[in-house]
């Protein structure tokens, strides 16, 4: 048999929020309290079935923390238990990817099964394995010298340039009309990479 | 319904006194559900693993020799269902067979595989590992129901890529969490010990020791068989006691003891099989009939399952009690043999690791301590006088340099009696056969 009390870290890596998401969600309404204060606070099922609700509706629905507040209000109880029970993809910390992107993290570089053809290991992923976003960042660092560019713009307006639909880049700190310029024509370079013909490949 | 692992945990005695400094015993046991159909069901998952076979030069003749006859073995007994990855690493890695189905095609990729593996120079045994892990992830990666692992054999020291223990440890934790765990097989007296326990032990597998050649197949094989009997994994047990009580880890089972708790990790456990873990309580002064009461929680995951399981928390109290009612008290005879058990291969273990490090006067203070526990404890404790003759025996040669195979034969004997597990070596010897021939040469 299992038990249904919780302890924050344990609410935490079942509902796959970090403590101080569900923290802020207990101080904007969204969920009760501990049934118990002090170190040994303790969480029911109701919480972690109500902070599934919410990943549902937040992540798969798209709704705003003000929008699943005032549903949960015209909702039963019945009604967040069935939400909480739609399958959903599982929390970031057990996704099946994880395990590559842990070891990405943890070693600066990756063996290539293709070193056992050449009989020399081959460090970092081969060209031909990169996706779309990989090639640009390879061929931007490779045009700027491997330097980091900077991140901090000046001015407080935002000029946005659109690449393809889903993707749009926005920069702020232009000076003039041959910025902009500039950035549109980095757009178009950018399009060609994504969507195919670049001159790269 | 499977109810996963059962929990209990008692005190040698119940009642402590009010003046303070009482020292009382706390066991701690788990007993994993005995064998029925869903326990079946778990411990059936594919498996997923990787063996990651040391190919430096050290390795050279009959060692690799008995590596690539153990790899064989293992595959000729894995399942069409099963996954295997072969990666052999010496200052680099190389992925021989990446995620191969083991189906009779599949195998015959695999034996192939093996047959590229060639000696190189140097050891770097934390890019074999990632690398196998990386193999292992990327099968999980459309097959989410099995047991991933990664089975390491070494003979040598890490001299390139992550040394340190304390960052194995880091790195076999996180991906135990992420679901691949981790056992290792050091070959001979050279393999460091620090850097494979490390892996195995947080890495929720398990050590295996091969001082001759021919054991590599008999523990690796030993290994498949516990990988195939596994049914809990990523086995956590957390014990959380208040500020009028202190605790310390008597266990080579990896403990790590905070200001308010202990975070214990207990790896993987087979069907109907138990754990135990040993810990010395300290309480202060307290009111009469006042309650120092612990709390232990303990969490898993079945086998080829994602969700984390809880059992319900169990308490453990003392009670405060005038020093008459405190002298007056009964022992729990049979929880107080257990813990004498656990705790003298506890104080074997570390003494080894002293001895190991030639830190006569860290080993000296250690056993002094420990054996005027021991002594005390063993007093009112039927059967454990031979536990104590044991120790002293020990203490008597505790002084000598053992020699490193026989210091890897005895930490192989106090972790299977830890772990209350089977060493797979048909040869193994007791840590107290070795006392004897210590005495002599001296």
């Amino acid at each position: 048999m299992l038990t249904s009390s919780y302890s924050i870290e344990e609410l935490a890596d079942e509902s796959g929020f970090d403590k101080r998401v569900i923290r802020s969600f207990i101080e904007q309404g969204l969920l009760s309290g501990p049934d118990s204060k002090g170190r040994y606070a303790r969480y029911t099922q109701g919480h972690l079935i109500r902070l599934k609700a919410i990943r549902l509706l937040r992540d798969q629905r798209q709704m705003s923390l003000g929008e699943i507040r005032a549903a949960f209000l015209s909702m039963t109880e019945e009604d967040i238990n069935a939400l909480s029970s739609v399958p959903l993809p599982p929390p970031k910390s057990e996704q099946k990817s994880s395990v590559l992107d842990y070891l990405r993290a943890a070693r600066p570089q990756v063996v290539d099964e293709d070193a056992i053809l050449f009989g020399e290991p081959t460090m970092g992923p081969s060209p031909q394995r990169m996706s779309p976003v990989e090639k640009l960042l390879q061929v931007l660092q490779e045009d700027e010298g491997g330097k980091r560019p900077s991140v901090h713009g000046k001015a407080q307006i935002w000029q946005r340039f659109s690449v393809t639909p889903d993707i749009e880049i926005s920069v702020r700190g232009l000076q003039d009309g041959g910025q902009v310029e500039q950035w549109e024509r980095i757009s178009a370079c950018l399009r060609e990479i994504l969507l195919g013909g670049s001159k790269n490949e | 319904m499977n109810d996963g692992i059962a929990v209990s945990a008692r005190f040698d005695r119940g009642l402590v006194s009010e003046g303070g400094d009482s020292i009382r015993y706390l066991y701690v046991e788990l007993n994993a559900a005995p064998a029925d159909a869903e326990a079946e069901t778990m411990a059936s998952s594919p498996l997923n693993l990787a063996l990651v076979i040391d190919s430096s030069r050290s390795m050279v003749g009959e060692r690799l020799h008995a590596a690539l006859q153990a790899a064989a073995d293992i595959i000729e007994g894995l399942d069409a269902s099963d996954f295997i990855s072969i990666v052999s690493f010496s200052d680099t890695a190389l992925v021989h067979a990446r995620g191969i189905s083991c189906d009779a095609e599949g195998k015959q990729k695999a034996f192939d595989a093996l047959r590229t593996i060639c000696l190189r120079a140097g050891t770097n045994i934390s890019e074999g590992w990632f690398s196998g892990a990386e193999c292992v992830g990327t099968v999980m990666l459309d097959h989410s129901n099995c047991k991933n692992h990664v089975l390491m054999l070494s003979d040598g020291h890490a001299n390139q890529g992550t040394l340190e223990p304390a960052a194995l440890v880091l790195h076999a934790t996180e991906l135990q969490k992420r679901g691949v765990t981790a056992s290792a097989v050091g070959v001979g007296e050279g393999y460091s010990t620090a850097q494979l326990y490390a892996i195995a032990q947080h890495g929720g597998g398990r050590i295996h020791h091969a001082t001759h050649p021919p054991e590599i197949v008999e523990v690796v094989l030993g290994e498949l068989d516990d990988l195939r009997a596994r049914t809990v994994e990523n086995l956590v047990v957390k014990i959380s006691f208040p500020e009028t009580a202190t605790l310390k880890s008597l266990n080579i089972i990896p403990c790590q003891v905070e200001a308010d708790h202990a975070r214990c990790v207990f790896g993987g456990m087979s069907a109907g099989s138990s754990r135990a873990a040993v810990f010395r309580v300290g309480t202060n002064a307290g009111n009469m009939d006042e309650l120092v009461e612990l709390r232990i929680e303990v969490s898993w995951r079945n086998c080829g399952q994602p969700l984390l399981m809880r059992a319900p928390v169990c308490k453990a109290s003392l009670v405060y009690a005038n020093l008459e009612k405190n002298a007056m008290q009964a022992i729990d005879s049979a929880t107080a043999f257990s813990i004498s058990k656990s705790w003298q291969s506890w104080i074997v273990w570390q003494a080894t690791n002293l001895n190991r490090l030639k830190d006569w006067t860290r080993l000296e203070r250690m056993l002094s301590r420990e054996l005027k526990y021991f002594r005390r404890f063993c007093r009112t404790v039927p059967g454990a006088i031979i536990l104590l003759n044991e120790l002293e025996e020990l203490n008597k040669v505790s002084h000598y340099d053992w020699g490193e195979t026989s210091r890897k034969e005895i930490q192989t004997s106090t972790y299977t009696t830890s772990y209350n597990i089977k060493d797979s070596r048909s040869g193994s010897r007791k840590w107290q056969d070795y006392t004897g021939e210590f005495k002599a040469r001296c």
